[in-house]
């Protein structure tokens, strides 16, 4: 039992949520998603986070357009797809009755 | 002075240092080696190319102009290593990848072994062993072949075939193939980044692949990788110059064997019956010892599929060991085993056919009456041209073609004492057949010879068959029947055509030529070499005081005179028996029946 892969795991899971709730509010960078997640330590680097965007934007989740850029290449600007808004509503349920399910649980074991 | 190179990251052009570019350039291949086989991997390649060119665009300025190698160290702290990337991807993928690192590392440790079905001959065992120990499955296949050989290969291969499971999945058969496809991956995105990069560093490109495999493999495994690294290589390379050798040896062992075959076939190396023979000559007695024009040419076709087949494949492969060829497809491949197999099966029905051919013996016998001649009888072989061709062999051959006959030496001359008023000649010939009436059929096809003038007796030894005959064993026994007091002179070249004379002295019969020999009452009695008497007659009894033996003698042992039948045995000196009356009654029958 690797206790470093259940961590990782377990970071995965709500990472999806994470990302697109960071989306609801307004459109974001890569990069500007990267501050967030990693301010609030979902993240360490940044190479995480490509392979999932470009998942939730293959899933339809996401949608991007490009903008040019002062400092370098074009980047890639994120919003939410309605699919997307749909799926943060499951997930939070989802995430809610986790957190619920985890400490009645772990209450009830001490 | 540090050497800058250009490169172009997500269409900017950046300057960077030797070193830096080395380990951005092995950054960048295992990234693209960890996300080729993921959906979208080209994206999120293209995305982290991106990033890494807005951080460069951030660390360059007016005064410097170049990415050194803590810039790219940086970038890499901020991007992560490659392991980390895998944390985001799913859990699956993560275990294989890791996997395949583990792999890498151990060079065989993490292995599966899987039966190959892909690549499969029979079973795919010896394609999944292949993988399993990195090498070619060629020499799993020759290998299988030497135990066959050996005599459990087949056991060992079926419980293989039932233990070691068909790799289905495609999880399965990279488990199976292991670290392969990293490589080839490797590979594959150092060409394609080269070609990014355009053909202005052609030079560089070998050495920053072998620093690309250096660092990939520190990375992963340290010293043992090192180790492991240089113990597969130094294998391999064995395995590759043995492979060279044993390619050249294949195919110079084919050749010979092919030339050997055609040689044979035109000059005669082929020994059958004794003698060598040619093509021709071969057809002519696979003709001869078959039962139809179809079991000839399937004798022929048999003959052809299973030396032809096998030196093919014995080339091929020799071929593709040295240069590296493209394994046969697997019509091809089964092409040659199945005309092998079907060579084999041919053989087995067309020998059995031979074999039920040759099943039953049948004789039949002729008798020839001795016309009156004075004085001793000459016994010589007729020293024809037919003598003299075999004679050029001395006598090895038992089937010469000549003159388009086959003339086959399975002839031989025995004497007997005769209780007839007369003196004989009782020809028997023997055959084989299908059966009983067929081997007799054949024994009369055949065509002998003796001719007497006056006391010459000349006997042909050989006996001749038409084309169109078959051959089953043919021999010819020729039996001369003389009186008591008969002479006869065994002639020299009679050495090889007398066979088994019984006599008294017990001389064999190489020793009986150039000799003059009487019947007597007790057999015959060789008149002219006299070194042979003492040691036969042991005691105070003369060899030739055959007068004085006991006539008693026969009478005490009546048994064994029955047994004796026909044969002149130096114990038989008596009237005719009975039993040997009745033999000849028996064979005057057979003479009629015929």
């Amino acid at each position: 039992m690797n206790l470093e892969n259940t961590k990782a795991q377990m970071r995965k899971g709500v990472l999806e949520l994470c990302i697109l709730s960071l989306l609801k509010g307004k459109d974001a960078y890569a990069s500007d998603i990267i501050e967030h997640l990693k301010s609030a330590q979902m993240i360490v680097v940044e190479g995480t986070l490509y392979p999932l965007l470009t998942r939730l934007k293959n899933a339809d989740l996401l949608s991007y357009r490009w903008e040019e850029s002062k400092s370098g290449p074009p980047r890639k600007y994120y919003s939410l797809t309605e699919k997307g808004r749909k799926a943060i509503d499951e997930l939070t349920e989802t995430w809610n009755q986790l957190v619920e399910a985890v400490q009645k649980t772990t209450k009830n074991a001490q | 002075m540090n050497k800058t190179l250009n490169i172009n990251l997500a269409g900017f052009i950046f300057h960077i240092d030797e070193d830096a570019y080395q380990e951005l350039e092995g950054y960048l291949t295992k990234i693209k080696a960890q996300f080729v086989n993921t959906e979208g991997g080209e994206e999120i390649i293209q995305d982290i190319e991106s990033r890494i060119a807005e951080l460069f665009r951030l660390r360059i300025s007016e005064a410097k102009e170049v990415i050194n190698k803590e810039d790219v160290a940086e970038v890499i702290g901020i991007m992560g290593k490659p392991e980390d990337y895998l944390e985001a991807d799913d859990y699956e993928g993560a275990k294989q990848q890791k996997q395949e690192r583990e792999q890498a590392y151990f060079q065989r440790s993490s292995r599966i072994i899987y039966r190959d079905a892909d690549n499969r001959i029979i079973g795919g065992v010896a394609a999944g062993l292949a993988h399993y120990f990195k090498i070619d499955p060629l020499w799993v296949r020759l290998l299988f072949v030497a135990l066959f050989f050996a005599g459990f290969g087949t056991l060992v291969y079926i419980i293989l075939w039932i233990v070691v499971p068909k790799a289905n999945t495609t999880v399965e058969k990279l488990q199976m193939r292991g670290e392969r496809v990293n490589i080839s991956n490797i590979e594959k995105s150092i060409r394609e980044e080269m070609d990014a990069l355009g053909g202005k560093m052609r030079g560089f490109a070998a050495k920053a692949k072998a620093h690309d495999y250096q660092q990939y493999s520190q990375k992963t495994g340290g010293f043992f990788s090192d180790l492991g690294n240089f113990i597969g290589m130094a294998v391999r390379t064995i395995f590759k110059v043995l492979g060279k050798v044993i390619g050249f040896l294949l195919i110079l062992f084919a050749f010979v064997v092919l030339v050997g075959i055609i040689a044979g076939l035109l000059t005669g190396g082929f020994h059958v019956l004794g003698n060598n023979m040619g093509f021709w000559s071969l057809m002519d007695f696979l003709e001869l010892v078959t039962v139809d024009a179809l079991h000839f040419n399937s004798l022929a076709v048999g003959l052809l599929l299973i030396t032809i087949a096998p030196l093919f494949l014995f080339i091929y492969l020799g071929l593709r060991l040295l240069f590296d060829l493209e394994p046969l497809n697997k019509s091809a491949r089964n092409g040659i085993l199945i005309s092998i197999l079907a060579g084999f099966i041919i053989l087995i029905i067309a020998g059995s056919r031979i074999g039920i051919s040759l099943d039953s013996h049948g004789s039949y016998s002729e008798r020839f009456d001795l016309d009156p001649y004075t004085d001793t009888l000459h016994i010589e072989v007729n020293e024809d041209a037919v003598y003299q061709a075999f004679e050029a062999y001395n006598f090895n051959p038992h089937w010469m073609v000549i003159d388009e006959r086959n003339i086959f030496g399975d002839v031989d001359l025995t004497v007997y004492k005769s209780n007839d008023s007369n003196n004989f000649i009782l020809t028997e010939i023997h055959s084989r057949g299908n059966n009983r009436r067929e081997a007799r059929a054949f024994a009369k096809e055949l065509q002998y010879s003796f001719q007497q003038t006056d006391s010459l007796l000349e006997f042909d030894h050989y006996y001749t068959l038409d084309t169109d005959s078959r051959y089953r064993g043919q021999e010819v026994h020729h039996k001369l029947y003389i009186r008591v007091g008969t002479k006869i002179y065994l002639h020299e070249n009679t050495i090889d055509l007398i066979y088994d004379i019984k006599n008294i002295g017990n001389v064999w019969d190489h020793d009986m030529v150039n000799h003059w020999w009487e019947m007597t009452d007790k057999g015959l009695l060789c008149l002219d070499c006299l070194e042979q008497q003492e040691p036969v007659w042991p005691g105070d009894e003369e060899a030739d005081d055959a007068e004085n033996f006991p006539d008693t003698e026969q009478e005490e042992e009546p048994d064994e005179k029955e047994d004796m039948e026909f044969s002149t045995t130096s114990l038989q000196f008596s009237k005719p028996s009975l039993d040997h009356v009745a033999h000849l009654v028996l064979h005057k029958t057979v003479q009629a029946i015929l």
